[in-house]
C-alpha cells in the first residue's frame, strides 16, 4: 500500500479508537476527572485529524504559523473570558 | 511548473497562485475556528456556572446514535482525505469515486441528526420557536439554556454540513470525464474543499464532546 | 499590451464594465462611492442630535425618536464608514501598487466582497426605515433581546452580513502581502501603510467572527426564541458585552491603524525626512494589534464585571498605550528638522497627530479604573472616542484622499481651497468635541436628548462647531468634483515621493505596472 495511504487509514483507525476511549471515559463518569479527560481525547482527536486529514503535518512553515495563531487566539479568548466568572 | 497549468494573469507562477489559495483557505478557516470560540466560549461560562443542571440535561441526549453518527462523520473524513489523494495521483475519476462515498456519509449524518433532532421535538425538548419544554428533570430553567446551546450548536454545524455537501456535489459534477477539465485546477478545488470538510468534522468532534460526553 | 494612453479609467464605459469588474482599482471606486453615502447618511442623523441638542428642553424630537437617531449614526458611522473606509478604498487601491504586484490575490473574492457589503448596508438601511433600531451601536443585551420593540433583527443581520465583507479583505490583504510583493521587497522594506493595513486585515480575521457570533445569538433569540443571554433561565447578559467587545476594541484599531498608515507616508513626504525609527514604528504597530486584543473589559468596568477582571483590564489598558505613544513621540521626531511643505494632505496629517495625541491620552485617563466610575457613560467618553476616530481616522482619510488623489485619478484638485477645508476641520473639529469632555467631566451623561439648563453655553459651542466641521467635509466634495472634470493633469509624481505606487503613471494601467518593478532600497528614501 502507498504510505500517503496508510498513514491516511492508520489516522482514521486511531481517531475510531480515540473516539471509543472518550466514550467510554464519559459513561465512566468520574466526576471532574471525565471533564479533563474528554477535553484532552477531543484536543487530540481534532489534532489528528488536522494534522493528517488537513495535511497540516505536511504544509509550508508559515501556513503551522497561521494554526498555530489561529489555536492561540482561542486559547485567548478562553482565557481572558473567564477571568471575570471566576473572581466575581 | 508544466504546461497547461491554468495561472490567473495576476499571478508569476503556478506556484505563487497555489500557494496563495492554500493559505487563503487556512485564514478562511481560522475565521470559521473564531466563529465557534465564541460560541464554545459561552458554553463553557455556562457549563461552569450550571454544571450539575448541564449534565443531567446532556443525558437526555442520544448518546448511542451520536456515537454512531461521529464514527459516520469520522469515516467521511477519511474518505475525502482519499480523495484528495487520487486527484494529486493524478487519477480525477478514482477521486470522484471518494467524493461520491463522502456524500453519501454526510448525508447519512444529516439524516440520523435530523431524526435525533425529531425526536427531541416530539419529547417536548425544543425550545425553540414558542414550543412547549416539557423537560422532566430538576433545573428546567437552566436546563432550556442547554438545549439552546445544543440547538445553535448543532444547528450551525449541520448548516456547514450542507455547505460542505453542496461544494462537494459541485466538485463531482465538475470533474466528470470532459474536454477542458484542467487537472491542476481540479487538484486545487479538491484539496481546498478537502480541507474545509475535515475542518467540519473537527468541530463535530467538539460539539459532540461538549453537548453528550460531559454528562457527569 | 494596452495602447498608449489607456488606463484603468477609460477602459471601459459601460455599467457591466464596473459592477463586474475584478480590478482592484475599479472596486477601490466603488468602495468610494457607497460609504461616501453611508458617511452622508451617519452625517444626517449627527445633523439631527446636534440640532436637538441646541435646547435645554428636549423639543425636535421624542425621546424615542431621538434614541433611534444616535443608534443609526453610530451604527452606520462605525460598521458601514469607518470600518471600510480606508482599508477597503485606498488600502484596496494602493496595496497592490505599493506591493509592485498587479492586483489583490483574490480579485473575485475583492469584488464579492463589496456585495456582500453592499447587501448588509441594504439590511441595515432597510431596519432604519422600517422604524429604526434604539439599542444603540452596542447592541447591549438584555434589551436588545428581550425589551427593545425596534428592527434589532435587520440592524444586526445587516452588521452580521457586513463582517463578512471585512473577513474577505483582511483574508485578500494578508494573502497579498505574504504572496504578491515585487522582488526586493523585503518586510522590511514595506511601507508602513502596508505594514498597518496587514495589522488590520489581522484584527479582521481574528476579531469579526467573535462579533458575529455574538450578533448571531441576538437574532437568534429574538427570531427562535432561545435564552442564551436570559437571565431568566441563568444566562448572563454580560456575556454578550464581553464578546461584543473582544471584537470592538480591537476594531477600534481596525479603525485606526490604517490611518497611522496614512499618515506615516504624508508625514515623510511632506517632512522629506525617512521615518525615525522605523522597526519600532513597525514593533509598535504589530503590538497594537496584539495587545488590542486583551483590554475589552476597559469597556466594562461599572457593567457588574468582577472587580478583579477590572484591575487586570485596567492594567493592561495603560500598557497598550505605550505603542501608541512610541508612534506618536517617532512621527514627532521625523518632523524635527525636517523641510515641511504645508499642503492640504500635511495640513490634514498634522491635524491627526494632535487630535489623536488629545484622543489617546484621554483614554489613558478613563482606563484609570477609580476615574472611569465617574466618566463612564458621559459626554467625556463621546469626545474621547470621536478625537481618535472623527479627529484621528476621518482626519487621515481625508488626508489619503488629497495625498494620493491626483495617483488615483491623474488631476490636480485646487490647492488654496483644500487648505481652507484642512483648516475648517480642525478648527470646526475642535469646537465641537472639546466642549464635549468638559461636558462630561460636569457630568452629563451621553444619549439623552434634554439636559439641564447649566450645560447650554457648552452644547451650543458643540453645535455651532459640527457646522463648520461640516463645511470640511463638504467642500471637498466639490473641489474634487471640479478636478474630476476640470483639474490640471498631475503628472506621475507630483509630490516626489518615494514608493512604488508613484512609480507608474496617473491613473494607473489596468495591471498596475508596465513592467514588475525591483526595489533595492529601504521606504521613505528621503534625502
Ligand atoms: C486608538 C484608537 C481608539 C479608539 C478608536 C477608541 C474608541 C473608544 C470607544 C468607541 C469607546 C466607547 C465605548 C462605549 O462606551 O460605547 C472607548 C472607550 C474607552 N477607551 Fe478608547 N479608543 C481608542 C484608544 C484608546 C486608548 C489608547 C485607550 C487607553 C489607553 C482607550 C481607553 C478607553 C477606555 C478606558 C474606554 C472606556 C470608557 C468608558 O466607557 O467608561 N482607548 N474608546
Ligand atoms: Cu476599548
Amino acid at each position: 500500500m502507498n504510505p500517503a495511504t496508510r498513514t491516511l487509514l492508520l489516522t482514521w483507525a486511531a481517531l475510531l479508537a480515540v473516539l471509543a476511549m472518550s466514550v467510554a471515559v464519559a459513561l465512566l463518569a468520574l466526576g471532574p476527572w471525565s471533564i479533563a479527560l474528554n477535553l484532552g481525547l477531543a484536543l487530540l482527536m481534532g489534532g489528528l485529524l488536522v494534522a493528517n486529514f488537513m495535511d497540516l503535518l505536511s504544509a509550508k512553515p508559515l501556513i503551522r504559523v497561521f494554526a498555530l495563531g489561529a489555536l492561540l487566539w482561542v486559547f485567548l479568548l478562553f482565557v481572558m473570558l473567564p477571568v471575570d466568572y471566576l473572581t466575581r | 511548473m508544466s504546461d497547461g497549468a491554468t495561472i490567473a494573469s495576476h499571478f508569476e507562477d503556478a506556484e505563487q497562485q497555489r500557494e496563495a489559495g492554500l493559505m487563503g483557505m487556512w485564514l478562511f478557516l481560522a475565521t470559521e475556528l473564531l466563529l465557534f470560540a465564541g460560541l464554545f466560549g459561552g458554553f463553557a461560562i455556562y457549563r461552569g456556572l450550571h454544571g450539575d443542571a448541564f449534565a443531567a440535561a446532556a443525558r437526555h441526549l442520544d448518546l448511542p446514535l451520536a456515537t454512531a453518527n461521529t464514527v459516520i462523520l469520522l469515516t467521511s473524513g477519511l474518505s475525502m482525505a482519499l480523495a484528495e489523494r487520487m486527484a494529486h495521483a493524478g487519477a480525477p475519476q478514482l477521486a470522484r469515486r471518494w467524493i461520491a462515498v463522502t456524500v453519501a456519509l454526510g448525508a447519512s449524518f444529516l439524516a440520523i441528526k435530523g431524526y435525533e433532532w425529531h425526536h427531541e421535538y416530539s419529547e417536548g425538548l425544543m425550545p425553540l420557536l414558542g414550543l412547549a419544554f416539557e423537560y422532566d428533570g430538576p433545573d428546567a430553567a437552566q436546563a432550556h439554556l442547554f438545549f439552546d446551546f445544543y440547538f445553535a450548536m448543532t444547528g450551525l454545524h449541520a448548516l456547514h454540513m450542507l455547505i460542505g455537501l453542496a461544494a462537494l456535489v459541485l466538485l463531482w459534477m465538475l470533474g466528470r470525464p470532459r474536454a477542458g477539465l484542467q487537472p491542476d485546477r481540479y487538484i486545487r478545488q479538491v484539496q481546498i474543499t478537502g480541507m474545509y470538510w475535515a475542518f467540519v468534522d473537527v468541530v463535530w468532534v467538539f460539539v459532540f464532546t461538549s453537548l453528550y460526553l460531559l454528562r457527569s | 499590451m494596452s495602447e498608449p494612453g489607456t488606463h484603468y479609467l477609460n477602459e471601459g464605459w459601460t455599467l457591466r464594465s464596473w459592477l463586474l469588474t475584478t480590478d482592484h482599482k475599479r472596486i477601490a471606486w466603488m468602495y468610494f462611492a457607497t460609504i461616501t453615502v453611508f458617511f452622508f447618511i451617519g452625517g444626517l442623523a449627527a445633523l439631527l442630535i446636534r440640532l436637538e441638542l441646541l435646547t435645554p428642553a428636549g423639543e425636535m424630537v421624542e425621546s424615542d425618536t431621538y434614541n433611534k437617531l444616535f443608534s443609526a449614526h453610530g451604527i452606520v458611522m462605525v460598521w458601514f464608514f469607518l470600518v471600510p473606509s480606508i482599508p477597503a478604498t485606498m488600502g484596496n487601491f494602493l496595496l497592490p501598487l505599493m506591493l509592485g504586484a498587479r492586483d489583490l490575490a483574490f480579485p473575485k473574492l475583492n469584488l464579492l466582497s463589496w456585495y456582500i457589503f453592499t447587501l448588509g448596508g441594504l439590511f441595515t438601511m432597510t431596519a432604519v426605515i422600517a422604524g429604526g433600531v434604539d439599542t444603540g451601536w452596542t447592541f447591549y443585551t438584555p434589551y436588545s433581546t428581550l425589551f427593545s420593540n425596534s428592527a434589532v433583527v435587520l440592524a444586526a443581520s445587516g452588521v452580521f452580513v457586513v463582517g463578512f465583507s471585512s473577513i474577505l479583505t483582511g483574508l485578500n490583504f494578508i494573502v497579498t502581502t505574504h504572496k504578491m510583493r515585487a522582488p526586493g521587497l523585503t518586510w522590511m522594506r514595506l511601507p508602513l501603510f502596508c505594514w498597518a493595513n496587514y495589522a488590520t486585515s489581522l484584527i479582521m480575521i481574528l476579531a469579526t467572527p467573535v462579533l458575529s457570533m455574538a450578533l448571531l445569538l441576538i437574532v437568534l433569540e429574538r427570531v427562535l426564541g432561545i435564552g442564551i443571554f436570559d437571565p431568566e433561565l441563568g444566562g448572563d447578559p454580560l456575556l454578550f458585552q464581553h464578546l461584543f467587545w473582544f471584537y470592538s476594541h480591537p476594531a477600534v484599531y481596525i479603525m485606526i491603524l490604517p490611518g497611522m498608515g496614512v499618515v506615516s507616508e504624508i508625514i515623510t513626504c511632506f517632512a522629506r525626512r525617512p521615518i525615525f525609527g522605523y522597526t519600532g514604528m513597525v514593533i509598535s504597530i504589530m503590538a497594537i494589534a496584539l495587545f488590542g486584543f486583551i483590554v475589552w473589559g476597559h469597556h466594562m468596568f461599572v457593567a457588574g464585571q468582577s472587580l478583579y477582571a477590572g484591575i487586570l483590564f485596567s492594567f493592561f489598558t495603560f500598557l497598550v498605550a505605550v505603542p501608541s505613544a512610541i508612534k506618536t513621540l517617532n512621527w514627532t521626531a521625523t518632523l524635527y528638522g525636517g523641510r515641511i511643505r504645508f499642503t492640504a494632505p500635511m495640513i490634514y496629517g498634522l491635524s491627526f497627530l494632535g487630535l489623536f495625541t488629545i484622543g489617546g491620552l484621554t483614554g489613558v485617563i478613563l482606563a484609570s479604573l477609580a476615574v472611569d466610575i465617574h466618566l463612564h457613560d458621559t459626554y467625556f467618553v463621546t469626545a474621547h472616542f470621536h478625537y481618535i476616530m472623527v479627529g484621528g481616522m476621518v482626519t487621515a482619510y481625508l488626508g489619503g484622499l488629497h495625498f494620493w488623489w491626483p495617483k488615483i485619478t491623474g488631476r490636480m484638485y485646487s490647492g488654496p481651497w483644500s487648505i481652507v477645508a484642512a483648516l475648517a476641520l480642525f478648527i470646526g473639529f475642535n469646537l465641537t468635541f472639546f466642549p464635549q469632555f468638559l461636558l462630561g467631566f460636569l457630568g452629563m451623561p451621553r444619549r439623552y436628548h434634554a439636559y439641564p439648563e447649566e450645560f447650554q453655553l457648552l452644547h451650543v459651542m458643540s453645535s455651532l462647531g459640527a457646522g463648520v466641521l461640516a463645511v470640511g467635509y463638504l467642500l471637498p466634495m466639490v473641489y474634487f468634483g471640479w478636478s474630476l472634470w476640470r483639474g490640471k493633469p498631475a503628472g506621475d509624481n507630483p509630490w516626489d515621493a518615494t514608493g512604488l505606487e508613484w512609480q507608474t503613471s496617473s491613473p494607473p494601467p489596468k495591471h498596475n505596472f508596465v513592467d514588475t518593478p525591483t526595489v533595492t532600497t529601504r521606504p521613505y528614501d528621503y534625502v
